[in-house]
């Protein structure tokens, strides 16, 4: 091996560190997407009345769903059919604010949006229906929504009575 | 600290010891010259033929053996890059023979000495299987605190999340269940309730070298070893007296990102090490201890840990000697699951915050060697290692949290005997007591078994060698019935000229279910996970043909395609109930190719390795890619050591990750969970030995992760990020 042949090797390590160096892997969100990404999602309030006890109160997301009627509301996610929210925290409370990002898959509309309680702990089978969203003026269907191509939509609110949930489709 | 210093005082005063015992005369001693100008050559193994009796030449060159019964004995030295040599030297009582024993340069690379391929030293060319080597040194030089710092750089070999994948082998288990066996001192090394490997408990500080072997040694080492085993091997005791002190401190750098900086404060590391290694006549003393602290560069994911190692050996005769060693672990750390999202991806969720392990882990081990005559020996072994944790992670039923203790209890006899000078036997017999104490997760349980193992290695021709064995493995666990598990292998290794090795191999493997796996029964996450005692060992064959060629002594290749089938693989899945069991729902093969090419430049001043790993994980059931495998690794390690200097850098390239646990995302449990990019991480070490100053030190500096590359090593988690750590080390 002669000396050209290892300056050779040399200039392509340092080549290669270089070239490694200049990528950075994961970054937060908005540096991920440049700042000008496009954010589809839903946003809205939550009324609560009658709160049940604490003890059945494992979970409690909002859900929206592309198609209806949906099935399984975890086959559902799991399928990326549907998305959750975070835990709705704190409970007992008169209302709460929700954002809802939509991140898993291509959404061009919400066919329909729930608030699911989880009451036990098994994960896949303890749920149940506490609220629907309705279009304004209509309470006779769950009402859905078109997603602009960018942006939140506002204004998706949702009235829970823990004890009268809406009946399942 | 007290603590700390109280334990250093104890080992060096070993010193002082040392001056009040009288020597016997009779034995060996010498110095060993290269050919080559008579360059003093330290490192050289110098073993007895056919003993117990061994030691490794100073930084002088020098070598002592005392106190040898009077007769002949046949000394043989070897050094990689030097041709074995052997000289018979009878010693009378009352005399020390001196030896100048000068070693040839070996046109091709001598290779080392490996033990875990056939449970015997063999030279590495010998080995039926794919044997990678790292020595105590490489520790050092990346300042590895547990051993997987170093294996992620050893072909083939990743790490995800603290667990070892051989080629893919183990993929993420969630830690129960290794699909690559760890020995310490070629015995297993798995905690009792999640047969699991803990890198904490192994004593970084004691080890000598470690040795990986590629694919299915169920036929040898019976369950776990479905993708490999990893044998840790300790320290010898030299003759010459040995104390080693260590201590560093470092820094992890900040966030690239202001949206990921949780802390005002820096984030530091930092450890004491220190041991001393003597012997007093035939007795043979060894203890390390070593304190290290992590603040973690994630928050709640700290670290607090005593690690600490003791050996005594007594050589009866020089054909009978037994070794009692202790190591010892207590660890205080946080707890870290996943990320609370991409936006703040060094901090956990809320609820993880305070949560964290303690445990104490202990391994005790007793050997005794007896050689009967030069062609017989055997060896009788006993461990037991204990594990107990308990956390404050709180489940429904548990809000305190959860506790396990578990006893793992081996027995092992080896027979080695050499028939002929073409033929050797090796067989064995092992028994096991597990026992789990863990009422809030696994229950209390028991588990025994028993195995015996025979193999014969026949060399048919002068350059051609067989291996065949066998190993059937017994195991109960309560009221189960008796699985039982029959591994062949079959090795061939062929060597057509000195440069050129030729390898095929084809065996089994067996994974016996965990406790763990078989037991849990606890809710986490908001899921319930519950017991499957119907669970059966997961099954896998290996095959592999490879070879190695070394065309200058400057240059080795080494290159192997293999195959691996695995059936009944155990997975976490959910039930039709809803909750979470372990389940036999796998099945798979894992097939690629492997090379490396090591370069030995400038009379091995300048070595360099980089190697290339391709796998296809095929999961046949869902005719998907299995889950958590790269399916390419590319590893360059380039060292430049003229003494007293010496400069490393290593890179890892691991492609993105294509499957992982989606139900995680979907379900919302680890938000942005789906983040994941390739692995792209180089590591630097520089180094300065003061010894050219007549000072026993060495200084030496890490940056890990230079270019500050983020990436996650497991859903939801981030793997280390830039740090820097200064450490001094002195050998005297």
């Amino acid at each position: 091996m002669n000396i050209k042949s290892i300056l050779y090797i040399i200039s392509v390590i340092i080549l290669a560190l270089l070239n490694f160096g200049c990528d950075k892997g994961l970054s937060p969100i908005d540096e991920s997407q440049g700042g000008g990404s496009v954010t589809k999602g839903i946003s809205g309030t939550i009324h609560f009345i009658n709160w049940p006890p604490e003890s059945t109160l494992v979970d409690l997301r909002l859900v929206a769903f592309k198609n209806y009627p949906p099935g399984d509301i975890v086959a559902e996610v799991m399928q990326g059919n549907a998305q959750f929210t975070e835990t709705l925290k704190p409970y007992f409370s008169d209302s709460l604010s929700y954002t809802l990002v939509l991140t898993s898959g291509a959404w061009s509309s919400i066919q329909y949006i729930v608030v699911a309680q989880q009451f036990g702990p098994n994960i896949q089978a303890d749920w149940k229906m506490v609220g629907v969203y309705y279009s304004p003026g209509d309470s006779t269907k769950p009402g859905s929504i078109n997603l602009p191509s960018d942006g939140i939509v506002n204004g998706i609110n949702i009235k829970v009575n823990f004890l009268n949930p809406p009946s399942a489709p | 600290m007290r603590m700390f210093y109280f334990i250093l005082v104890i080992v060096l005063s070993l010193n002082i010891f040392c001056f009040a015992q009288t020597e016997r005369s009779d034995g060996i001693s010498g110095v060993v010259k290269s050919v080559d100008g008579n360059q003093l050559l330290p490192g050289v193994n110098v073993i007895l033929k056919q003993t117990v009796i061994g030691t490794i030449t100073n930084q002088s060159g020098e070598f002592i053996i005392s106190r040898l019964t009077p007769g002949q004995y046949t000394v043989v030295f070897t050094l990689i890059g030097y041709k074995k040599s052997e000289v018979v030297v009878d010693v009378n009582e009352g005399e020390t023979k001196t030896l100048e024993v000068i070693l040839q340069s070996a046109p091709v690379q001598t290779e080392p000495v490996v033990i875990t391929a056939s449970r015997r030293e063999q030279s590495l060319q010998e080995a039926p299987a794919s044997i990678s080597l790292i020595h105590s040194e490489e520790l050092s030089a990346r300042n590895a605190n547990t051993i997987d710092r170093v294996l992620q750089y050893v072909p083939g070999v990743n790490i995800t999340r603290g667990q070892v994948n051989v080629r893919g082998s183990t993929g993420y288990s969630y830690g129960v269940g290794t699909r690559v066996l760890l020995l310490l001192d070629g015995m297993p090394f798995l905690s009792g309730d999640t047969e699991e490997i803990i890198w904490e408990s192994i004593p970084t500080i004691a080890i000598d070298r470690i040795e990986v072997v590629k694919g299915a040694g169920s036929a040898l080492y019976g369950s776990s070893a479905l993708g490999g085993v990893i044998n840790v091997i300790t320290k010898p005791v030299m003759e010459e007296p040995e104390t080693y002190v260590k201590v560093y401190g470092g820094t992890y750098s900040t966030p690239s990102y202001s949206k990921w900086e949780w802390s005002d404060k820096a984030r530091t590391l930092s450890g004491l090490s220190a041991s001393r290694l003597q012997k007093f006549g035939d007795l043979s003393l060894g203890v390390a201890v070593s304190r290290t602290l992590d603040d973690g560069f994630k928050r709640n994911d700290y670290w607090k840990r005593w690690n600490g190692w003791s050996r005594v050996g007594y050589t009866i005769s020089p054909y009978q000697s037994v070794l009692v060693s202790f190591n010892f672990m207590d660890q205080r750390r946080g707890n870290f699951l996943y990320w609370k999202d991409l936006d703040h991806a060094l901090e956990p969720k809320d609820d993880q915050l305070g949560q964290g392990v303690h445990s104490v882990r202990w391994n005790l081990t007793a050997g005794y060697n007896h050689f009967l005559s030069n062609e017989l020996y055997y060896t009788i072994r006993a461990s037991w290692y204990r594990s107990d944790w308990n956390d404050n992670v709180p489940s429904i039923k548990y809000p305190e949290g959860s506790s396990s203790i578990s006893d793992n209890i081996l027995f092992e006899t080896q027979v080695n005997y050499q028939l002929s000078d073409y033929q050797y036997l090796t067989g064995g017999l092992l028994g096991s007591f597990n026992r789990v104490d863990a009422l809030k997760i696994f229950g209390i349980h028991n588990a025994r078994g028993g195995a015996a193992y025979i193999q014969d290695e026949i060399k048919l021709l002068s350059s051609l060698s067989t291996t065949i064995g066998v190993r059937l493995d017994l195991q109960k666990m309560e009221d189960a019935k008796t699985v039982n598990k029959l591994n062949p292998k079959l090795g061939i290794v062929y060597n057509p000229f000195a440069t050129l090795t030729v390898r095929a191999s084809a065996g089994s493997g067996f994974r016996a279910p965990s406790v763990a796996e078989t037991f849990t029964n606890t809710d986490a996450g908001g899921l319930t996970i519950l017991p499957n005692p119907n669970l059966k060992p997961e099954r896998s064959w290996s095959y592999e043909i490879g070879g190695t060629y070394i065309p200058l002594s400057e240059i080795e290749i080494n290159a192997s395609g293999f195959v691996n089938d695995f059936q009944d693989l155990i997975e976490p899945t959910f039930g039709l109930d809803g909750n979470v069991h372990f389940q036999n729902i796998t099945s798979a093969q894992i097939s690629g190719i492997e090379g490396t090419v090591g370069f030995f430049l400038f009379d091995r001043i300048w070595n360099s390795k980089i190697s290339y790993t391709y796998i296809y994980p095929e999961d046949r059931t869902k005719h998907d890619i299995l889950k958590y495998r790269p399916r390419k690794l590319f590893y360059i390690s380039t060292e430049i050591a003229p003494e007293p200097f010496r400069l490393g850098i290593d890179y890892r390239y691991l492609s993105r990750v294509e499957q992982i646990d989606q139900e995680f995302v979907y379900l919302g449990i680890v938000p942005d969970g789906d983040q994941r990019v390739p692995i792209s991480v180089v590591d630097l070490h520089a180094s300065l030995n003061w010894q050219f100053a007549g000072l026993p030190l060495i200084t030496r500096m890490n940056i890990n992760n230079l270019f500050q590359y983020y990436y996650v090593d497991m859903i939801g988690n981030m793997g280390s990020i830039r740090n820097y750590v200064f450490t001094l080390e002195s050998k005297f």
